[in-house]
C-alpha cells in the first residue's frame, strides 16, 4: 500500500510505525538488489530467420502465370528470393532486368499497382518510377531523379526471349550495380568503399542487416538500423577496449550521426577516431 | 474539492513527474491517475515536465527510502521552497543509462550476440524560472549533449532549448503559454521509446525534446474537463519528417487540439463514509484513518488529441484509471498519417503508422514503484510493405535518497527482424 508522507515524531506508537517502515525499506532494498542481480542473465538476442538468397540464381519462365506479365514490354513481376525483394521488368523485346524492389527512400514497394505496389514503368524514358516520392531509376537501377539516397541494386539476368525462360543471378550484378550502390567509410587517412550489391553486403539492403567489416586493422560492424533517417546505418567497433571493463567499447554512436551525409549514391560514415588506432574508452 | 487521500498521494505524483522530466522523459501519467491531479500541480509548465514549482519541489524533497529526516538533516527535509528571493528558482535533470544500444548482430563465427553494454548520457538539462508576479512565470531549459556536442540533438526535430512564458491569472481562467514549447500531444510519457510516440521501425513520431515556437491555451473550467488548443511553427516538424526526403506536405503552421474528461469518485466498503462524488474536506488531517474499513478515490481520464499540419496528422486516444492506493492502468493508441505528392508525382502517397500501449503500475511505497507495459506497433508503407513490432517493458522505480532515482528495466523487443531482450538501468539525479 502506498504511502503516507507524514513525518511523525517517534513517540507513542510512532516507534512501532518506524520499525515497520524500516522493515519495509529493508525488504524493498533487498528486493531491488535481488532483482537487479538476476535480470542481467535474461539477455535475449536472436535474429529472425530471414531466409537467404538461393545459390545459383532464381529461374523464371514466362509460360508460368506468375511471370506472364513479362511477355509484354513494360511488364513487371515481384520476386522474393530469400531475403531479397526483387522486381523483374521486361524493358524491351530482348531484355529483362532485375532490380531491388523496395525504394531506398521510404521502403515503398515498387511492384505494379495491380499487385498493391507503387511502381510503374515509363516506356518512353525507359525508367522505373517509384510513385511514392517520384524517385526515378533507369533500367540498370541508376538513380535519375528523386529523393532516393542511392541507386537500386541491379541483379544480373540471363534471359532467352525465344524460350521465354531466364534466371536471376542473385550472386552477381551488372556493371552499373557495382558502380553505384556503395558505402564510403571515411577514417583518418583512409577511405574504404563497400559495394552494397555484392553478396557480402547484401544484408545491408534490409533493416536489421548486419555486416562485419575489417578496415585496415579496425574490426567494425555495419548495422542497417532503419530505412531512412540519420540513424539508418550504424558503425560499431567489434573490439573491446584494452584494459577496459568487460563490455566497454569504443563509442561508435557518434558515427551514426555522421549518416546525415546520406545523399546521392554514397553514405559517408565518419569514424570518431583513427580507424587503425587501438580502441579507447570514450566515456 | 479534493479528497484527503488525493492530497496524501500528491507527493507521489510529484516524484513521478520529477522522475520523468527530461529530454528522454516527461510527465509520468500513472501518477496523475493515482493522485487525480494535473501535471501542472507540480510543474511550472501547464503541460507538465521540466521545471518544478514549489509544491513539486517540497513534495519530492521528502520522498526517498532514506530521506533527509532519516539522515538527521531536518532543515533540508523541511525546506519549503525552491525559490530564491521569491523570484527565481532553478532545477536540473541529469540522467545516465546503462544499456545495450543497437540490435543483435552476428559475430565472426556467425553466432548472434547482443550489443555491448555501455553507459551513456541521456540528459543534462538545467532549468531556470523567474516569477516576477504570481500570475506570470518565465522559464527555460537547455539540453547539453555528450562530449563535445553542445546540444543533445539526437534526432531531427529535436530542440536544445525551451523558453516559455506562462500566464495563469486565476484557476478559473484559461492559462496561456507561449515561446519554444512542446505541444500537448497525447500523454507525455516517462519514456521516449514508448511506441505510441514512435513507429514500428522505432523512428520517432514525436522525438524527445521536440518543441516549436508557438502558443497554447489551456482551460479547465471544472475539475473534470480540460482542453488545450495551440498554434505552432512547423520548422522542427518539417525537419523530423522531411530532412531525408519529402514524406509529408506540411502547412504553414501546425495546430493542436486536446480534450480530456477527468472523472473522479470515492468509493468505500463496510462503513458509513459514503461514496459517489463526496470528498473529504479536512485537508489538515489527512493522516487520519478513513472511517470506512476500505475506501479509495478512483481517478480516470478519457481523452484525445490531434496534431496536424497540412497533410500530416497525428492522433492519440487515451484512457486510464487509477486509485490513491497506488495502482493505475492506462491505455493509449496513436495513429499517424502523412501524405506527400512531390512535384511531378502522379499520385500522392501515404505512410500510416499505429501503435497501442497498455501500462499497469503500482506504487508499493512512495519510493518503490513497479510498472509493466505491452506495446504493439505497425508501420505501413506504400505497396505491400509493412513492419510490425511488439515491445514489453518491466520497470522498477526506486528512490533510495532524495533527488536520486535508480530505475532498472527489462525490455524485450520482438519484430520481423530480431528478438532482443535486455536489462537496462538508469540513474536519475534531479532537483
Amino acid at each position: 500500500m502506498a504511502h503516507s508522507h507524514k513525518d511523525a515524531p517517534c513517540g507513542g506508537g510512532g516507534c512501532a510505525t518506524d520499525r515497520r517502515e524500516a522493515l519495509a525499506k529493508l525488504i524493498g532494498a533487498a528486493g531491488v538488489a535481488i532483482l537487479a542481480s538476476a535480470l542481467p542473465a535474461c539477455t535475449v538476442a536472436e535474429l529472425k530467420d530471414q531466409g537467404s538468397a538461393p545459390v545459383g540464381g532464381v529461374p523464371f519462365d514466362l509460360a508460368d502465370a506468375e511471370f506472364a506479365a513479362l511477355a509484354e514490354a513494360g511488364g513487371m513481376v515481384p520476386v522474393d528470393a530469400g531475403n531479397l525483394k526483387i522486381l523483374l521488368v521486361r524493358v524491351d523485346d530482348t531484355r529483362v532486368v532485375a532490380l531491388e524492389r523496395l525504394c531506398p527512400h521510404e521502403l515503398c514497394d515498387m511492384s505494379p499497382a495491380a499487385l498493391g505496389g507503387v511502381g510503374s514503368w515509363d516506356a518512353g524514358s525507359m525508367a522505373l518510377v517509384c510513385n511514392c516520392h517520384v524517385s526515378i531509376f533507369d533500367a540498370e537501377g541508376k538513380l535519375v531523379a528523386g529523393p532516393s539516397p542511392r541507386d537500386l541494386v541491379s541483379y544480373g539476368v540471363t534471359f532467352d526471349p525465344a524460350s521465354g525462360t531466364g534466371q536471376i543471378e542473385v550472386e552477381s550484378t551488372t556493371e552499373s550495380g557495382l558502380a553505384s550502390a556503395v558505402i564510403v567509410i571515411s577514417g583518418v587517412g583512409e577511405e574504404v568503399t563497400l559495394d552494397l550489391s555484392h553478396a557480402d553486403f547484401a544484408p545491408l539492403l534490409e533493416v536489421g542487416g548486419v555486416v562485419p567489416v575489417d578496415v585496415d586493422g579496425a574490426e567494425l560492424v555495419i548495422i542497417r538500423r532503419a530505412a531512412v533517417g540519420p540513424a539508418a546505418f550504424e558503425v560499431r567497433d567489434r573490439r573491446p577496449a584494452p584494459g577496459a571493463p568487460e563490455g566497454r567499447y569504443v563509442d561508435a554512436r557518434l558515427t551514426r550521426f555522421a549518416a546525415h551525409d546520406l545523399a546521392g549514391d554514397t553514405l559517408t560514415i565518419a569514424l570518431n577516431e583513427d580507424a587503425s588506432a587501438a580502441p579507447t574508452q570514450e566515456r | 474539492m479534493i479528497s484527503r487521500s488525493t492530497w496524501a498521494a500528491l507527493p507521489l505524483l510529484c516524484v513521478a513527474l520529477l522522475a520523468s522530466t527530461s529530454e528522454q522523459a516527461s510527465a509520468l501519467p500513472r501518477m496523475s491517475l493515482t493522485a487525480g491531479s494535473p501535471c501542472a500541480t507540480c510543474h511550472v509548465s501547464p503541460s507538465g515536465g521540466g521545471m518544478r514549482n514549489e509544491l513539486g519541489f517540497t513534495s519530492m524533497n521528502k520522498v526517498a527510502m532514506v530521506n533527509f529526516s532519516d539522515m538527521g538533516l531536518q532543515a533540508l527535509h523541511d525546506q519549503e521552497t525552491n525559490r530564491l528571493f521569491n523570484l527565481v528558482s532553478a532545477g536540473a535533470d541529469v540522467r545516465y543509462q546503462g544499456v545495450r544500444l543497437g540490435i543483435p548482430t552476428p559475430n565472426e563465427s556467425g553466432d548472434v550476440e547482443a550489443p555491448d553494454f555501455e553507459i551513456f548520457q541521456m540528459q543534462v538539462q538545467p532549468y531556470l524560472a523567474v516569477h516576477p508576479t504570481e500570475w506570470l512565470t518565465v522559464s527555460g531549459s537547455y539540453s547539453f549533449g555528450e562530449g563535445d556536442n553542445s546540444c543533445q540533438d539526437t534526432w531531427p526535430g529535436t530542440t536544445c532549448y525551451t523558453a516559455e512564458a506562462v500566464v495563469a491569472p486565476d484557476p478559473s481562467l484559461p492559462t496561456v503559454r507561449g515561446g519554444m514549447i512542446m505541444p500537448s500531444i497525447g500523454i507525455r510519457h516517462d519514456d521516449h521509446t514508448i511506441l505510441t510516440r514512435n513507429h514500428a521501425l522505432r523512428q520517432p513520431l514525436v522525438p524527445s525534446n521536440y518543441a516549436e515556437w508557438g502558443g497554447e491555451i489551456a482551460y479547465q473550467p471544472v475539475s473534470w474537463i480540460r482542453a488545450e488548443a495551440g498554434v505552432y511553427d512547423q520548422s522542427n516538424l518539417d525537419d523530423l519528417l522531411n530532412s531525408t526526403g519529402q514524406t509529408a506536405d506540411l502547412g504553414d503552421v501546425a495546430y493542436l487540439g486536446r480534450v480530456q474528461w477527468l472523472p473522479q469518485t470515492r468509493i468505500s466498503f463496510g462503513g458509513d463514509e459514503g461514496g459517489g462524488d463526496e470528498f473529504a474536506d479536512d485537508f489538515d488531517d489527512f493522516d487520519a484513518e478513513p472511517e470506512a474499513p476500505f475506501a479509495m478515490t478512483l481517478n480516470g481520464w478519457l481523452g484525445a488529441s490531434a496534431y496536424s499540419s497540412g497533410d500530416y496528422l497525428l492522433t492519440h486516444f487515451f484512457a486510464g484509471v487509477g486509485s490513491d492506493i497506488g495502482t493505475s492502468l492506462q491505455v493509449e493508441h496513436s495513429r499517424s498519417s502523412r501524405k506527400s505528392q512531390p512535384e511531378g508525382a502522379p499520385v500522392s502517397v501515404e505512410i500510416d503508422t499505429q501503435a497501442t500501449s497498455l501500462i499497469l503500475s503500482h506504487a508499493w511505497f512512495d519510493w518503490l514503484v513497479t510498472s509493466g507495459r505491452v506495446e504493439m506497433a505497425k508501420a505501413e508503407f506504400p505497396g505491400n510493405n509493412s513492419v510490425d513490432t511488439t515491445q514489453y517493458v518491466a520497470s522498477l522505480e526506486w528512490f533510495p535518497l532524495p533527488f536520486v532515482e535508480i530505475r532498472p528495466e527489462y525490455r524485450l523487443i520482438d519484430n520481423d527482424i530480431y528478438r532482443f531482450g535486455q536489462t537496462t538501468v538508469q540513474l536519475h539525479l534531479f532537483y
